[in-house]
């Protein structure tokens, strides 16, 4: 089966550790969940993990294919989406194109097509201003464009770097049941987010970071009910 | 703790460096022989007007194709004045730098109101319109040129001689690049900067963008002004091909392989690409090829130029793991200092909308708006997403000129005013999508919003520097204090995107406090944030509101505007739907509906006051 595993993952801006060794392993078609405070090195996990900043890795495998030294451009092709804090739309490209281009690393075919229909379908909205400018959407609209684009690349593993920030509480749960609806697909996801009761109900297992360590991982039933993970780490 | 290590080399060395660095420049000359001492000479003309082009595109960022061209006017000028008119050398000399300046203020003149790359074209203009007039005009010898420019005179030394020539060009040297220095590390320049990195954002911290980017032409061309001038003195001789367009990229090259953003780079690329050149000097078939090939080389390879290169060599020594990365881990944000608590300066209504409409081709983004917000009010602005919020800041804050309707602060109509002009009436603003200036160091972030002087008391700088100086270390301080009292004093030096999300939002809020508004907009600022950091929000927003300033609020964590907010405004497809206390508007089943559906999902902050 296609689990992801990780294992010594470090980062370092400038002689700064923002993660430290962490290890994690998301197994084929479950969703993980990073929470932890600000500043804890989630982001910057998940960016490692991508290989949009430079990482140093000791196991990075997707099913039997080691990832460790694979750039960003080419994880897309492993299967592997990214959905990035803060959206990072192509402002200046209507909608469609946005969407077309999140399957620029496959080969265009029916199933690109399909692709776009089915992220209307997610995302209504979408469909209905696929043709406006990206730059001119309001930014929980960007929100659903960047999700949506990371889904055309048709991965197997989802990492979403805070898909419900900016997002209206219906929103959110909007958001809430396209993840679930895509892990009923088979889809496997890891979840950074600051919005923990998202982030219980979409995932099974959750870890804990603070101070680029994971400090504690569990069931997110466990957790979500753990009144010190509550108080120290998401401040509830 | 820094963040970065990489600045942290002692000024002591830096000194020793440059006091080294001088010592050799003036012993050089013993080492030459008189072709070689005429070569140097030219590679420092080249040098200054490096540093006065990185000014214009590394430091301001606007593409500036006429650098060479403003040489060429000065060193006209005073070929003209001193062969034609018989002025004397240094008379000359001075109203042909003046005459450069003028023509930079020109080329500057559509900068008030064009964008950038647009410019460009009009500086290309300019360059090519003046190699076409010298090589036509009678006055300029057409393609002849003009020789017979007598040499600079100074008492007891003979400039003819290139060995003397050389010294005095050095000093010129040395005080235009220590004056660039000082402008790139004072106000001035880091307004420049703070416009090339975003100039949206630094017109909503009150830059004057139009203003500062005229400037910029200005003081790139009195650089070209000097260079011209020694030039002519120097060669005595100037002919058109000497400022064509081909020399422009060549100093364009220059510019660009020593690194735009450092003038210390900029001199690094005018020295090497001299000394190419004169190695090359018998082979000027090949000269363009190995320049063009450089300058792609270096774009794809080191895109920052040489002068990024000790930096991109310690990141990598550390990743192959021969320079030890420290164990330092990322500071916490500190705690938030309380303001002072002051009556709010207005009374009445402090912001009023009458009718605003806001139109995109097609799009009706706000359809009639009106909206009055009361002076010492924390106003909340929620709505479903694409409703019209973050428009309705964009156009009280002046980013957007509304279709119809009137914007009124106070009692003055503002409508359609610029973004600068609004920030300078009190209106601050934060941004959803964070719009911190990614090359500014957190501190310099916040000193660019600090600094209350207008573009036109650049003046300024020309006469009496240690003003300027004092009133940049007035600043910093006001910019620690301010750090402080925003728990940011550890992130000082760090470039804004090293931080995390949430204390990039704090980094914002204090940068938008800077400048003591009377109205903080803040669009969704709790987004990203946990719930500790949220409760820390809701107490640095009461305390802003309790310093006197009126605070309007985009936000979705219905926790925070219910704890925080007098009266909640409700947007839905670009119309208020509702409008009231946020007990009032909760209940609404227009507003449940279209907004909060079932909202178990909204992220609850506890309300107890006691927090």
């Amino acid at each position: 089966m296609t689990d992801f595993v990780v294992e010594g993952l470090s980062v370092h801006y400038g002689g700064v550790c923002a993660v430290n060794g962490i290890g994690l392993t998301v197994p084929a078609g479950e969703s993980i969940g990073l929470i932890g405070a600000n500043g804890a090195g989630k982001s910057s996990a998940l960016k490692a993990l991508m290989g949009l900043v430079p990482r140093r890795v000791a196991v990075l495998r997707f099913g039997e294919r080691d990832l460790s030294r694979v750039k960003a451009r080419d994880m897309v092709r492993h299967g592997i989406g990214y959905v990035p804090e803060g959206r990072h739309v192509f402002a200046g490209l209507p909608v469609e194109k946005n969407l077309l281009l999140g399957a620029y690393a496959r080969p265009w075919d029916a199933r690109t097509r399909a692709g776009l229909d089915e992220v209307y379908e997610l995302f209504p909205v979408l469909g209905e201003m696929k043709n406006r400018l990206a730059g001119a959407l309001s930014g929980g609209q960007q929100q659903m464009l960047a999700i949506g684009r990371a889904l055309m690349s048709r991965p197997r593993l989802l990492l979403l770097d805070e898909p419900s920030m900016g997002l209206s509480p219906k929103l959110v749960e909007t958001i809430l049941a396209v993840l679930q609806r895509l892990q009923g697909q088979g889809l496997s996801m890891l979840l950074v987010e600051q919005n923990a009761k998202l982030t219980f109900e979409a995932t099974s297992t959750c870890l804990v970071m603070e101070n680029g360590e994971v400090a504690m991982s569990g069931s997110s039933g466990d957790l979500a009910h753990d009144s010190r993970v509550r108080k120290i780490y998401l401040g509830l | 703790m820094k963040l970065r290590v990489a600045g942290g080399r002692s000024l002591r060395s830096r000194v020793a460096g440059t006091v080294a660095l001088a010592a050799c420049a003036w012993l050089l000359p013993y080492r030459l022989d008189t072709y070689m001492i005429h070569v140097a000479n030219v590679v420092i003309l080249f040098a200054i007007l490096a540093v006065g082009l990185g000014l214009v595109m590394g430091i301001a960022g606007q593409i500036n194709l006429a650098q060479i061209a403003f040489a060429g006017v000065a060193a006209y000028a005073t070929a003209i004045l001193t062969t034609r008119a018989g002025f004397g050398f240094w008379t000359a000399a001075l109203l042909a730098i003046l005459i450069a300046s003028a023509m930079g203020l020109l080329v500057g003149m559509p900068a008030l109101r064009m964008q950038s790359h647009y410019l460009g074209i009009v500086t290309l203009g300019l360059a090519l319109a003046f190699t076409n007039w010298v090589t036509n005009a009678h006055v300029a010898g057409g393609a002849e040129g003009i020789s017979g420019i007598p040499a600079p005179e100074l008492p007891f030394v003979d400039l003819r001689n290139d060995y003397f020539f050389y010294y005095v060009e050095l000093i010129v040297f040395a005080v235009t690049l220590a004056f660039g220095l000082f402008v790139v590390h004072t106000p001035l320049g880091r307004k420049m900067r703070a416009m090339r990195d975003d100039s949206l954002a630094a017109g909503a911290v009150g830059v004057e963008v139009p203003q500062l980017r005229m400037t910029a032409f200005l003081l790139s061309s009195v650089y070209g002004g000097v260079a011209g001038v020694f030039y002519a003195g120097l060669i005595r001789y100037v002919a058109p091909e000497t400022f064509s367009i081909a020399n422009m990229f060549l100093l364009l090259a220059m510019v660009i392989i020593g690194g735009r953003q450092s003038l210390v780079g900029c001199v690094v690329g005018a020295v090497a690409l001299s000394l190419l050149r004169e190695v090359l000097v018998d082979y000027p078939t090949y000269a363009q090829v190995a320049y063009g090939s450089i300058v792609v080389l270096t774009v794809v390879f080191v895109p920052t130029g040489l002068a990024g290169l000790p930096k991109r060599g310690r990141a990598l020594l550390r990743r192959i793991g021969w320079l030890r990365s420290e164990r330092g881990v990322v500071p916490r944000l500190g705690a938030f200092r309380p303001y002072a608590e002051e009556p709010p300066r207005n009374r009445g209504n402090i912001l009023r909308l009458a009718d605003v409409t806001m139109r995109f081709r097609g799009l009706t983004a706000l359809q009639d708006v009106s909206l009055e917000v009361a002076a010492g009010e924390i106003r909340g602005i929620v709505g479903p997403n694409g409703s019209g919020k973050t428009t309705l800041f964009n156009v009280v804050s002046g980013l957007y000129r509304p279709t119809s309707g009137r914007v009124l602060l106070g009692e003055r109509d503002m409508t359609g005013l610029r973004p600068h002009v609004l920030a300078r009436h009190g209106v601050a603003r934060t941004f959803q999508n964070l719009r911190l200036f990614p090359l500014l160091s957190v501190r310099e972030n916040v000193l660019v919003a600090l600094d209350q002087t207008s573009v036109l008391g650049a003046w300024r700088y020309a006469v009496w520097q240690p003003g300027v100086w004092r009133h940049n270390r007035a600043l910093r301080a006001q910019a620690d204090e301010l750090l402080d009292r925003f728990g940011l004093t550890a992130f000082a030096d760090s470039a804004p995107g090293e931080l995390p999300y949430g204390t990039q939002r704090r980094v914002e809020i204090a940068r938008a406090m800077a400048r003591r508004p009377r109205i903080l907009l803040l669009d969704e600022p709790a987004a990203g944030l946990n719930g500790d950091e949220v409760r820390e929000l809701r107490d640095i927003t009461r305390s802003i509101r309790s310093s006197g300033v009126t605070v309007v609020i985009i936000e979705h964590n219905m926790g925070l505007v219910m704890s925080l907010c007098e009266r909640v405004t409700v947007f839905a497809s670009g119309r208020i739907i509702a409008d009231g206390t946020p007990a009032e508007v909760a209940r609404s089943p227009q507003v449940v509906e279209a907004y909060l559906g079932d909202s178990a999902m909204s992220e609850d902050v506890p309300t107890e006051a006691s927090r």
